[in-house]
């Protein structure tokens, strides 16, 4: 089914490279290649040199009011049978609305929440959201963005199927996820942001695998949702952003009573541009993030900690100034919370740590 | 990496913050091809009069100078449109208030090749050419050969004028020559017989033949009182309040030896 849907999404790009319609088209790219050397408890475990992945993206422009974008993401995966993978990213319509600076969005399409629907990779790693798969960074589904008067800001409000583009249709139930996303920007350099998702999904709970005869198969729907704040202060050569991520949940328990779950993190990370000229393409980079996957007694010593500190080397520029190439480095320590244990206890965590240098690089044509 | 090391990473950051200071003052422009010709001639005329500030100009089109001045890249992006809500935006999160300068004024000159015997069009006329719905010159009560329409690309700020103004935001026909400057379109029209474009006021000579809009021949005058129905202002944006060698330079170009130099190159002055 996969495959299909894929095949169709290149149909329909090779169709547009030669469709007839007034308009244009335009290729980009996007490719990572990466060394990591693992270090635990002060002993090297592991070396990998990869090519992470690969996107390429498709726009076609139909007319002035309606545009396409076709994302494909390329992938080393060892278990293909060719060593490789193939996914859609995002593959939506943009259709222009009569309302000034609002368009419709529908297809595969960002996942408007948190940071990740604008994370630029300042570091290595993920966007906490996407790492922690609070969301995935694309759904199928549909949604209104559009910008604030006066550069105020920008809101998106959206229905998803709620799966994330990883796994599209393993997953079927009747309820879809709702969203709504906004950035303010009271004064310049300050950015407020806040966005929540909230939906049903069926729960099921099977008296089998309890190995209980007297708890039927049960299927029942529970809310769920997510809920993040975000802020964002700029000036001159420094940029922090801040990030906090709430998830709640309710799962089916034995005698269909119900269970809370929560999870929590958040992320802080300052980067400085070098203010002098003969550096400005150096970037220093610091990140923390926390994040306590379940909260509540029973669950507790599964929180971690992780700090990055390392910095970009922006290579190449396009004219405008935006980087084409660019140098990553980062060392990346991840601590657990181990409460009440002392090293050597049975369920003690020792810290990981993980050096990593990326290449990375992207490329955009001149509209044709 | 031990945290001593991080702490040495950190103390070096620090000690490059402090070369902040140290930074020299130098003037960089980017953006609009339209407005270039106006930057490249004052920048010349500036800096005889200044010859401690450097000023470097560059090109690129609108978009890509709003984008360096959002990225802190320039110190003033050339822009031949209007600002977007979605720069505004990005600009702000930035910390940065692009702050607008009109400079001149310019009016879109209809320009065809010197075998075309009209002697002007309506908008409404215009329209329907670059649409791609009038394709033959009969129709206009010409000669029986189709037209050859050369247009502006689209990171073009005379493009998105255009599209704006006569294409009331539809598209330009498919079959139309994208070219990447004013002075690219004026020599096409000039060597191509039964061609049309448009060119910056500027930028009219009399290699070719320049049509009456809505019965309005383009002229600096009648771009100034806005008779004529094709007219924009030229930018100069700068991020927030301009540095002090900024604003003497804007305050150069707005002033009566730029004017002057505006005025001479063709476009429409702003006093």
């Amino acid at each position: 089914m996969r495959g299909l849907f894929v095949c169709l999404a290149l149909l329909a790009i090779a169709l547009g490279a030669f469709a007839q319609e007034p308009g244009q088209a335009q290729i980009a790219g996007t490719g990572w290649a990466r060394f990591t050397r693992y270090i635990k408890d002060e002993n090297p475990t592991d070396n990998s040199f990869q090519l992470a992945r690969g996107y390429f993206t498709y726009y076609y422009k139909f007319s002035n009011s309606v545009s396409t974008r076709f994302t494909v993401d390329m992938f080393s995966d060892a278990t293909a049978s060719h060593g490789a993978g193939l996914k859609l990213k995002y593959g939506y319509l943009d259709f222009v609305m009569p309302v000034k600076d609002l368009k419709l969005e529908a297809g595969i399409i960002k996942n408007y929440f948190g940071t990740i629907y604008d994370w630029d990779y300042v570091t290595i790693e993920k966007a906490l959201d996407d790492k922690e798969s609070v969301v995935g960074s694309s759904d199928i589904g549909l949604a209104l963005a559009g910008f604030l008067p006066a550069g105020w800001g920008e809101y998106q409000v959206g229905m998803y199927n709620g799966e994330g583009y990883n796994k599209p249709g393993t997953k079927t139930d009747l309820y879809p996820l709702f969203t709504a996303n906004a950035r303010v920007i009271p004064i310049p350099g300050v950015t407020l942001g806040g966005s929540v998702r909230y939906g049903m999904e069926e729960d099921t709970l099977i008296g089998a695998m309890l190995a209980d005869s007297t708890i039927d198969t049960t299927l029942k729907d529970m809310p769920r949702m997510e809920v993040s704040g975000v802020l964002r202060l700029s000036y001159k050569f420094v940029d922090i952003w801040g990030q906090y991520i709430n998830k709640s949940w309710q799962d089916l328990y034995p005698s269909d009573s119900t269970a809370k779950f929560n999870a929590s993190g958040f992320m802080i990370m300052p980067t400085l541009t070098m203010p002098v000229e003969a550096l400005d393409d150096l970037q220093l980079v610091f990140r923390y993030d926390f994040w306590d996957p379940k909260t509540g007694e029973d669950f507790e010593n599964n929180s971690y900690s992780r700090l990055t500190a390392g910095f970009n080397y922006f290579l190449t520029r396009d004219s405008g100034g935006k980087p084409t190439t660019r140098v990553t480095l980062n060392w990346t320590q991840k601590s657990y919370e181990n409460k009440d244990l002392a090293d050597g206890d049975t369920g003690f965590k020792k810290p990981e740590t993980d050096i990593s240098l990326q290449l990375r690089w992207d490329f955009k044509s001149n509209p044709f | 990496m031990s945290l001593k090391n991080l702490s040495i990473i950190v103390l070096i950051a620090l000690t490059l913050c402090t070369g902040a200071l140290a930074k020299g003052e130098q003037i960089v422009i980017t953006g609009s091809t339209t407005v270039l010709p106006i930057a490249q001639a004052c920048a010349e005329a500036f800096m005889d009069k200044n010859p401690s500030i450097e000023v470097t100009v560059r090109g690129g089109g609108s978009g890509v100078g709003i984008a360096a001045l959002i990225d802190g890249t320039c110190n003033i992006a050339m822009s031949s449109r209007e600002i977007k809500s979605k720069e505004i935006a990005s600009a702000r999160a930035k910390g940065v208030t692009p702050t607008d300068n009109i400079v001149a004024w310019d009016g879109i000159a209809i320009v065809v090749h010197k075998d075309i015997a009209l002697a002007g069009l309506t908008m409404p006329q215009l329209k329907d050419i670059f649409s791609g719905k009038i394709k033959n010159w009969k129709d206009l009560g010409g000669a029986n050969k189709g037209i050859v329409a050369i247009s502006r690309d689209v990171s073009s700020g005379t493009f998105e004028v255009f599209k704006e103004k006569v294409l009331e935001n539809g598209s330009v026909r498919d079959d139309a020559l994208k070219l990447a400057s004013n002075q690219a379109v004026l020599t096409s029209v000039s060597s191509t017989p039964f061609s049309i474009g448009y060119v910056g006021l500027g930028y009219i000579t009399d290699e070719v033949k320049t049509l009456k809009i809505n019965n309005i021949t383009p002229t600096k005058d009648s771009a100034r009182d806005k008779t004529y129905p094709i007219v924009r202002s030229l930018h100069m944006f700068t991020p927030g309040k301009a540095s002090a060698d900024a604003q003497k330079f804007l305050d150069f170009v707005t002033g009566p030896e730029g004017q002057k130099i505006v005025d001479e190159l063709g476009f429409v002055t702003v006093k």
